[in-house]
């Protein structure tokens, strides 16, 4: 169904929007302003130590860069936890060595 | 009085603020929604809060600030009779005649209407004020009665053990809820000044500032004011934002918050709402925005999210419902941010830009927006929906599919 009112509510946010048309692309600025609000990326998030909005954004590039780090962590814990397991089946063995020579 | 232009209808409504603000002491905040929710048709309050932080006063300011003399205030008790609130059958008729003849209750033929304590009201009364609000009429011994343009001031103590549990669709039908706060040390001073002055008799010494004709041309004339296309868009969109759940909340019988559990959108204010508004919020949020345009000529964004703490706060059920207020202050905070962030996006530019041409560029553009804002990827589902029936994309391709709803 044809809704008019929702039509006309485009209309009127689009002729507000300040956009640049050009060559079957569209182009806008966008004004830093500082304040809380204005602050949403993440590479600011992550080094800046001033207060963030509640909403950070991640380009593309940032957010595979987050994931390989994300999925490097979990494999170092795999191995890690691995490793430790080692570990402790390691010190439970020379335990009971040296427990058979102390008591032999 | 019943002739006065414009202004001079503005210049009511100023003075009875005024002679509200002078007699009613503290809670200056909810004055405003207070004043614009009487100038529309068939108004309706409730006033929430703990015992002796002045609901009834405010109730009783209000009444005789509108109709003088001329209103009918019924306490809210489990022993009400239904000839009180909504009519009696008239003996002498049915023993001489036979006929059932009804004498309609003043609560239901006065314009000015209170109820005191509504906590307190049993079910079978509250079931035929719940009817008169919904319907515009009330029924007794087979016969109706159709109830003209009204002004209902309720007040409950939710804190009160001799409560009986309303219904939520009860309280929907309250345009808006405002919640008071006890006083100060210095509002309690404010306080007794004004007792002396007035005599311990604030109701009394409030006017009657307007007459019922003055009131009834204000609301038709906010009835006819035209509000801005993006204060009806903010408006609508901040509804559905409490009301949209990707996970259809709606017909689920898994609790939050086991059904957000993994969601996309858990940041969202959804994510926070258990039971979300009904429509009427929408209608009362619009009759409040057209009551500020009449009245102080322009209307913002932010007088809109201000105004609809007071449209939600009752038509809500939090998942933390601990501190209403607080929450919805919290979840209102979030939704101005949200606002912001459409703005930055540029969304509704480029929904209408799809709405004119599909461009596969700024369809890729939207739906990365989309995995952003539930509440527009409902919209483009809609124009997906379209495009798929002219072939312009495969059903493969929507976001629909790529989000697994589908």
């Amino acid at each position: 169904m044809e809704n008019k009112s929702f039509r006309k509510f485009l209309e009127v946010k689009s002729a507000s929007t300040k956009v640049e048309r050009q060559k079957g692309r569209i182009a806008w600025e966008e004004e830093a302003i500082k304040g809380r609000q204005s602050f949403s990326s993440f590479i600011e998030f992550a080094y800046s130590d001033k207060p963030s909005g509640d909403y950070i954004y991640l380009d593309r590039g940032t957010a595979f860069d987050v994931l390989d780090r994300i999925n490097w962590m979990d494999k170092k814990i795999k191995s890690l936890s691995r490793r430790m397991k080692i570990l402790f089946m390691l010190l439970v063995v020379i335990s009971l060595v040296a427990a058979w020579g102390w008591l032999t | 009085m019943g002739l006065v232009n414009m202004s001079g209808k503005k210049a009511l409504v100023a003075r009875f603020r005024d002679e509200l603000v002078k007699r009613f002491v503290g809670n200056e905040d909810i004055i405003p929604i207070l004043v614009l929710n009487l100038l529309h048709r068939k108004s309706t309050m409730l006033v929430r809060a703990p015992r002796g932080t002045g609901k009834s006063t405010l109730m009783l300011l209000v009444l005789k600030g509108l109709f003088g003399d001329d209103f009918v205030v019924i306490s809210g008790a489990s022993e009400v009779k239904r000839g009180e609130v909504v009519g009696r059958l008239h003996i002498p008729s049915l023993e001489k005649r036979g006929r059932e003849k009804v004498l309609w209750a003043r609560f239901v033929r006065a314009q000015g209407k209170g109820i005191d304590e509504v906590n307190r009201l049993n079910p079978y009364t509250t079931a035929n004020i719940h009817h008169l609000m919904q319907f515009g009429e009330v029924w007794a011994y087979g016969q109706k009665y159709s109830v003209d343009d009204y002004t209902l001031v309720a007040n409950e103590n939710p804190n009160d053990l001799t409560t009986f549990i309303q219904p939520p669709p009860f309280y929907d039908r309250f345009d808006i809820a405002l919640y008071l706060n006890s006083l100060t040390v210095s509002q309690k001073f404010t306080l007794q000044e004004l007792n002396n002055n007035y005599g311990y008799d604030l109701i009394r010494s409030m006017p009657h500032v307007m007459d019922p004709e003055d009131l009834s041309e204000i609301r038709r004339e906010v009835e006819e004011t035209e509000v801005e296309p993006s204060i009806i868009g903010l408006i609508n969109t901040l509804v559905r934002d409490f009301q949209a759940c990707i996970r259809g909340k709606e017909h689920s019988t898994l609790p939050l918050p086991v059904l957000c559990e993994g969601c996309h959108f858990t940041r969202f204010v959804c994510s926070r709402v258990k039971e979300p508004p009904s429509e009427r919020a929408t209608i009362v949020l619009l009759q409040l925005a057209k009551a500020m345009k009449w009245l102080e000529g322009k209307i913002s964004e932010d007088d809109v999210i201000g105004m609809a703490r007071w449209a939600l706060i009752h038509r809500i059920g939090f998942l933390n419902p601990e501190k209403p207020l607080k929450e919805m202050n919290e979840l209102l905070e979030r939704e101005r941010e949200r606002m912001f962030e459409r703005e930055s996006r540029k969304q509704w530019f480029i929904l209408n830009e799809l709405y004119t041409n599909f461009s596969p560029g700024l369809y890729r553009t939207a739906k990365e927006i989309a995995a952003e804002d539930n509440v527009f990827a409902e919209e483009l589902f809609s124009l997906e929906e379209k495009w798929v029936k002219e072939g312009k994309i495969t059903r493969e391709e929507t976001l629909k599919v790529g989000l697994g709803i589908e």
